[in-house]
């Protein structure tokens, strides 16, 4: 099976500029069907410029996109019936109802009335906003919002759906319950695409992730290799009395005043903490703990350098 | 209906019945405005005034009434809707939806006609507590009525394209169209005012305009109507030329 026929997404060193800004710098990387690929970064990284342009809500200096084999320039309407987007702005439209906004949306993809009443319906249900059909999208909640913002994405049951922060403003509950959502639609193989402030959303739901940084993608790889690779695990060491310095010698560590913090990778931790234990026995190591890294903690050593 | 074209006929509908879900603001207004111009023009006024063309004076300013109210409902849509749908962002469930370029520019041009003609209509609807109206040339009326209502919904799609503020959108039909209209034989004949205001009014594209118009009604005419319809195809075909590009290009549609 060639490349194409496999990946969702193929993106070939994107550029995005705005004005003398670059926001995408030579970004390439691709997403395979079925994926659930997580796609992080701080704030103007070029996360939402880069699925902008994706969707062609945003045009691009250089490169190429091409979404399930159809570029999205030449062509754009075979690859946005691909696509649904439930972006980081919350919009509506003024003039409708939740239930028409969905059944438009339905519309502009290409379905009948019947079929898309039916969808909105089903989807509203699931969402639970079944009660909330009639009412104008401005007058719900900020996570109501949300919520109708990611069924009109999948009005359309679209084979990628891009998820630019979708639980932003969700309450811890419905958060939980958007992550399931996700994950039954993933295992359906439908393809999900998240951008996301919350390192542990990301943890949790995607088996791979593309780290972005000043528009450059610094790292991307399967979620677990990722934490494999980059963890910076702590070996705590507790000790009635100052332990001896040479027993750390060649280990990153920090003193504190009742313990001692040895900074090492996962895949050493093992050997260095055997190597540990036999140069302190009997200089008064009390106990000691081992604290694993977060996905957060590698993020923020990527982005920032600390 | 091929799922190609449900696209287009959706979002012409919904740009069609956007306008009805605020009748005080799209419907009302227009038609109570032109219900006091036929009081006071055609009731008050028009007694006073000789029949010109062989019609009473309240027949004779129909004809521009309704390109008037033609005109307005024809550029309001457009332009209306690509403002606010762009300043709220809701044109991004447009833009990602996958209708092409031309059906884009389309469903917007021809929601402003629908528009248009609604009001031109209700125009004449209110007339008919006035009196009665004829339409002697309905073909060149209608051909007048279509281009009429195309090249301003393109204008509208055009300055609700461009403007950033709700000033800049108001500035082409406060400053231009309605001057335009006032000015383009409304209410008079060349030769009813002074010969340097019948120069300017010569050189007014909406006069020819409210002359075609009047023309398809009443079967009188200032100019040669057939120029005017020849020089309004050119007018919408290089407006749509211009439309098009601008959307294909994503001009304040894509970052």
């Amino acid at each position: 099976m060639s490349e194409a026929a496999t990946q969702a997404i193929i993106i070939n060193a994107l550029v995005k500029k705005y004005d003398k800004v670059t926001a995408v710098d030579g970004v390439s990387f691709s997403i395979k069907k079925g994926e659930m690929f997580g796609l992080l970064g701080p704030n103007g990284a070029g996360k939402t410029s880069t699925i902008n342009c994706i969707c062609q809500l945003a045009s691009f200096s250089g490169g190429t996109i091409t979404v399930c084999d159809h570029d999205v320039v030449k062509d754009y309407r075979a690859a946005k019936r691909k696509i649904g987007l439930s972006p980081q702005e919350l919009t509506f439209d003024l003039y409708f109802s939740v239930i028409d906004t969905l059944v438009y949306t339905g519309g502009y993809f290409g379905m009948r009335k019947a079929a898309a009443e039916a969808r909105a319906k089903d989807l509203l249900t699931q969402f639970g906003l079944w009660e909330k059909k009639s009412a104008m999208f401005r007058e719900l909640s900020g996570g109501m919002k949300r919520k109708a913002n990611i069924a009109k994405a999948l009005m359309h049951d679209p084979d990628i759906l891009i998820l630019d922060e979708p639980t932003a403003g969700l309450d811890v509950e419905s958060r939980y319950d958007l992550w399931e959502f996700i994950r039954n639609l993933n295992k359906q193989g439908t393809t999900i695409i998240l951008t996301t402030h919350y390192i542990e959303e990301a943890h949790r739901l995607c088996e791979r992730i593309g780290i972005i940084d000043r528009g450059k993608l610094v790292k991307i790889d399967l979620t677990k290799n990722i934490v494999d690779e980059l963890s910076r695990n702590v070996i705590r060491l507790y000790a009635e009395k100052d332990l001896p310095a040479a027993a750390f010698k060649g280990f990153e560590h920090e003193v504190h005043a009742r313990h001692v913090d040895v900074f090492v990778g996962k895949k050493e931790q093992s050997k260095v903490l055997e190597t540990l234990l036999k140069r302190l026995e009997g200089k008064g190591l009390s106990n000691f703990s081992i604290e694993e890294d977060t996905l957060e903690n590698i993020f923020r050593r990527l982005v920032n350098g600390k | 209906m091929a799922s190609e074209s449900v696209g287009f006929y959706t979002l012409l509908k919904r740009e069609f019945l956007r306008f009805f879900k605020v009748p005080n603001n799209t419907i009302f207004p227009q038609l109570i405005t032109v219900t006091f111009y036929f009081i006071i023009f055609g009731l008050a006024i028009g007694p006073r005034i000789k029949d010109i063309h062989g019609v009473p004076y309240i027949v004779f300013i129909l004809p521009g009434l309704f390109v008037q109210n033609l005109i307005n409902g024809s550029y309001s849509n457009p332009s209306g809707s690509l403002f606010v749908s762009r300043t709220w962002g809701s044109i991004i469930d447009v833009l990602l939806a996958p209708i092409s370029y031309i059906q884009f520019s389309l469903a917007y041009i021809i929601a402003g006609m629908l528009r248009g003609i609604f009001l031109g209509i209700g125009t004449m609807l209110v007339f008919l507590f006035f009196g009665k109206f004829t339409i002697l040339h309905p073909g060149i009326f209608l051909a007048y009525v279509l281009l009429i209502s195309f090249a301003f919904a393109c204008c509208g799609m055009l300055i609700g394209l461009w403007s950033k503020t709700w000033e800049q959108l108001n500035i082409f039909i406060n400053f231009v169209v309605t001057p335009l209209t006032f000015l383009g034989g409304v209410f008079y004949t060349l030769d009813m005012v002074p010969p340097f205001l019948a120069t300017i009014t010569r050189f007014n594209p909406i006069f020819y305009m409210i002359n075609g118009t009047r023309y398809g009604m009443i079967g009188v005419a200032d100019g040669n109507v057939y120029i005017g319809l020849a020089f309004l195809g050119v007018l919408c075909i290089a407006l749509f030329a211009l439309v098009h590009t601008l959307i294909k290009r994503g001009y304040n549609l894509r970052t």
